[in-house]
């Protein structure tokens, strides 16, 4: 039944959850008929005449009676930029003339300065940067607040070529499509994609846009269960096998859709699998990479580089602008056929408007400080600290023994609360005691699966994680969160040791503990002079990692060729990204109108003969 | 309906995938057994307590499993609004353990009420009708069915 098949989560927590929600409903179903008893024809009078209802009162019933309770947990306005620290304001209930409470929060016009573990800032680059805003500043000086057009008739500038090149480049395919918005960048590709007559897997947890995207494709969609390869295998067959329902012909089309980084679970998709099982069956891969990229990785490239797999086996990478580069928007990257494909076809190409100036600079500017274009390493100290924050934040609320999903290096964390009522504690307890935390419940998760999610940032320092993890350890004592779900904790402990032992090595993978991490025992510190070694390491590992799959897989057909491309991929884009300057020749901006228009004529084509 | 043997897919229906959690079953016999309790607290016969419950738990479980449609997830964006919460467990399958152990508590609860009042021919006739009418409603020939037009929209 999807990832909750291994959290197992305490029977006790399970029944208690049940009683608090039925308690619940059965108070808002009193009220209810309180309402009914008292209004007696009011939805009669209200509708007009002859006309259906527009709102039926069964299927709004938990956003009326339960989600109205708890409304002050979701939507919480913010007066300051999303730093570490951020300032949200103060709420209170509505009142009406007579000073009787109302169904509405309203703020007050104060303040708190809390603790930042809400954004999805994980490289630090949501506010000030001393590289980025200027040159933003500047181009919105230089090119207006927005395009006001779109990609097609007037909205493509310079710096918009600029950043799909540097896309494509830093991810390692041929070429790339920017989108203005995240969410439409799923919902207007998969149906250009797909459509009638295709088939396409989709992963049991993955998010709405992608889920929105299939249905408005008209797709034939099966889901298979989460991260669950040998699932997608069965599946596939069977699917492959059939045909499509009642005529029996052949897809047009089978693409399987995975998340780098799911946001709800903070774990990372088993990629090596996967796409061994749609390679076997003929299918196309879709990688939605909006958390992982610039997050995983030794150097951020997302999920391809944290398994190991080369890029170019993915045939759509997709990711989003929102959450590592502190903007907005989103791209699409693969072959060059596909995105040209995309121009002519995508509709949030065709008719949206295009991402605005200001944010394309800030993703550039962004993706230079992280490629190391820009002369320094603070891009490599970033992703850096990110990894070393996610980690021992991970590591210290384990051994607090709260419930801690995702995996090791993902910089959002989920904590397991259970229990809608713990849930919603948890959320006024710490803001209380500025901690800004988003809490999610049931249109998002399962209903009885209700969690807190932590966002770790670059930009937090140990103190200010230190402080967050005494406070969180009061409160968990409060909310009596300290599950210490043992079959979780084991299978932590066993990525933990899989993970060090693909990036750092056999000897540390043995001496890696959750203890030991969260004690700082052992350093998880990559050097730039470990590379090439890594590259070595990262070989071995990757045919030591074929042979366990294939076990565990039961025998399961590879294809051998494939992996001899993991190492020179990863040395590779090493040397992209030179100390001394030269790349940065090919980057001047441009002066003036003259070299805009030259730059759309390209002296040679750059084509990758595949 | 003929059966074929598939590869199942995932209930992604989250109005409904909740029952398949460890101990659900667990916390529906705690409600039943408290009712109980809580029943023949009130009045002195206990085996006519088990009565109130067969026909509270009956009323109960019409209501939720078979007259209130459509789900409260607004992500679903009427996808199941003509359907009632018994039509979309497990992916609209019948045979499932969830709906075996549905159809077997109304029956369980019969024979405990009329066991609880010895078998005298009122409560009994009333608890026979009740059972009666929760069993054909949970048949799967009737699955999707509305008869008179009662409750199609």
């Amino acid at each position: 039944m999807s990832s909750e098949d291994y959290i197992a989560p305490p029977f006790f927590s399970i029944v208690s959850a049940l009683f608090i929600l039925s308690a619940a409903s059965i108070f808002g179903k009193i009220r209810d008929g309180f309402w009914f008893l008292l209004h007696p024809f009011e939805t009669k009078k209200k509708g007009k005449q002859g006309y259906a209802p527009i709102r039926d009162p069964t299927e709004d019933f938990y956003m009326r009676r339960m989600y109205g309770r708890i409304v002050d947990c979701w939507n919480r306005p913010i007066c300051s930029a999303p730093n570490a620290w951020v300032d949200v304001m103060e709420r209170t209930r509505a009142k009406d003339t007579t000073g009787v409470d109302f169904a509405q929060i309203v703020p007050t016009g104060g303040h708190t300065t809390c603790l930042n573990l809400s954004s999805y800032n994980y490289l630090g680059f949501a506010a000030f940067d001393p590289y980025c805003t200027p040159r933003v500043i500047s181009t919105i000086e230089e090119y207006g607040v927005s395009s006001c057009s779109s990609r097609v008739h007037a909205g493509t500038t310079s710096v918009h070529t600029e950043l799909e090149e540097l896309v494509a480049r830093y991810l390692g395919v041929d070429d790339a499509i920017t989108y203005g918005m995240g969410f439409a960048t799923n919902s207007s590709t998969i149906p250009a994609l797909v459509g009638k007559g295709c088939l396409v897997m989709s992963d049991a947890l993955n998010h709405s846009s992608i889920v929105a995207g299939i249905r408005q494709s008209g797709a034939k969609v099966k889901v298979f269960r989460h991260n669950d390869a040998s699932h997608l295998e069965k599946l596939l067959r069977q699917s492959v096998a059939d045909g499509q329902p009642r005529s029996h012909r052949p897809w047009k089309k089978v693409l399987v859709i995975v998340e780098g980084v799911y946001s709800m679970e903070g774990e990372t998709c088993n990629l090596k699998e996967i796409v061994e099982v749609a390679k076997k069956y003929k299918a196309y891969t879709y990688l939605d990479e909006a958390h992982s990229i610039g997050a995983l990785g030794p150097t951020g490239r997302g999920c391809c580089e944290h398994w190991g797999v080369d890029p170019r086996d993915i045939d759509i990478m997709m990711g989003t602008f929102t959450k590592s580069f502190g903007s907005c928007g989103g791209y699409i990257a693969g072959k060059r056929e596909v995105i040209e494909y995309l121009r002519r076809h995508s509709p949030a190409h065709l008719y949206a408007c295009s991402m605005a100036p200001g944010c394309v600079k800030q993703v550039t500017c962004a993706l230079e400080v992280i490629m190391g274009l820009d002369g320094s390493d603070r891009g490599a100290k970033k992703i850096q600290q990110l990894h070393d924050n996610a980690n021992y934040v991970r590591s210290r609320l384990l051994t607090m023994g709260l419930d801690v999903l995702g995996s090791w290096d993902s910089p959002v964390m989920p904590i397991m609360t259970y229990n809608a009522a713990k849930m919603v504690a948890l959320s006024r307890i710490c803001l209380k005691r500025r901690l800004a935390m988003v809490i999610v419940g049931f249109p998002a998760t399962p209903v009885l699966l209700t969690r807190t999610r932590i966002c770790i940032s670059a930009a937090h320092s140990r103190e200010d994680l230190d402080w967050a993890l005494d406070q969180l350890s009061e409160v968990a004592d409060l909310c009596l969160l300290r599950y210490r779900t043992k079959g979780l904790y084991a299978r932590l402990e066993e990525d933990l040791k899989d993970h060090v032992r693909r990036h750092f090595g056999p000897e540390l993978a043995a001496r890696a503990t959750i203890q030991g991490l969260a004690a700082d025992e052992f350093d998880l510190t990559r050097r730039p002079g470990q590379q090439q070694q890594q590259g070595a390491d990262r070989k071995i590992a990757a045919t030591v990692a074929v042979t366990a799959s294939q076990e565990s897989n039961g025998g399961q057909q590879q294809q051998q060729p494939k992996r001899q491309r993991v190492s020179p991929k990863v040395v590779e884009a090493e040397a992209l990204t030179p100390r001394n300057g030269q790349v940065q020749a090919q980057r001047k901006p441009l002066a003036s109108v003259q070299a805009h228009a030259k730059a759309f004529v390209r002296p040679e084509v750059v084509v990758a003969a595949k | 309906m003929p059966v074929r043997r598939t590869v199942s897919e995932v209930d992604v229906n989250k109005n409904t995938n909740w029952l398949n959690y460890p101990s659900v079953w667990t916390w529906y016999l705690a409600l039943i057994v408290l009712g109980w309790l809580g029943i023949s607290a009130l009045i002195d016969d206990a085996g006519l307590a088990w009565t109130y419950v067969h026909l509270i738990h009956g009323v109960a479980t019409y209501y939720f499993l078979h007259w209130i449609k459509g789900s409260p997830n607004p992500e679903d964006q009427g996808k199941y609004q003509a359907l009632t919460f018994w039509e979309q467990v497990d992916n609209e399958a019948y045979g499932t353990r969830n709906r075996k152990i549905f159809t077997v508590a109304p029956v369980l609860l019969f024979v405990l009420a009329t066991h609880g009042t010895d078998f005298r021919k009122q409560p009994l006739g009333l608890n026979l009708a009740v059972v009666v009418i929760l069993l054909v409603a949970k048949l799967p020939a009737l699955h999707k069915v509305r008869i008179f037009g009662i409750n199609k929209y």
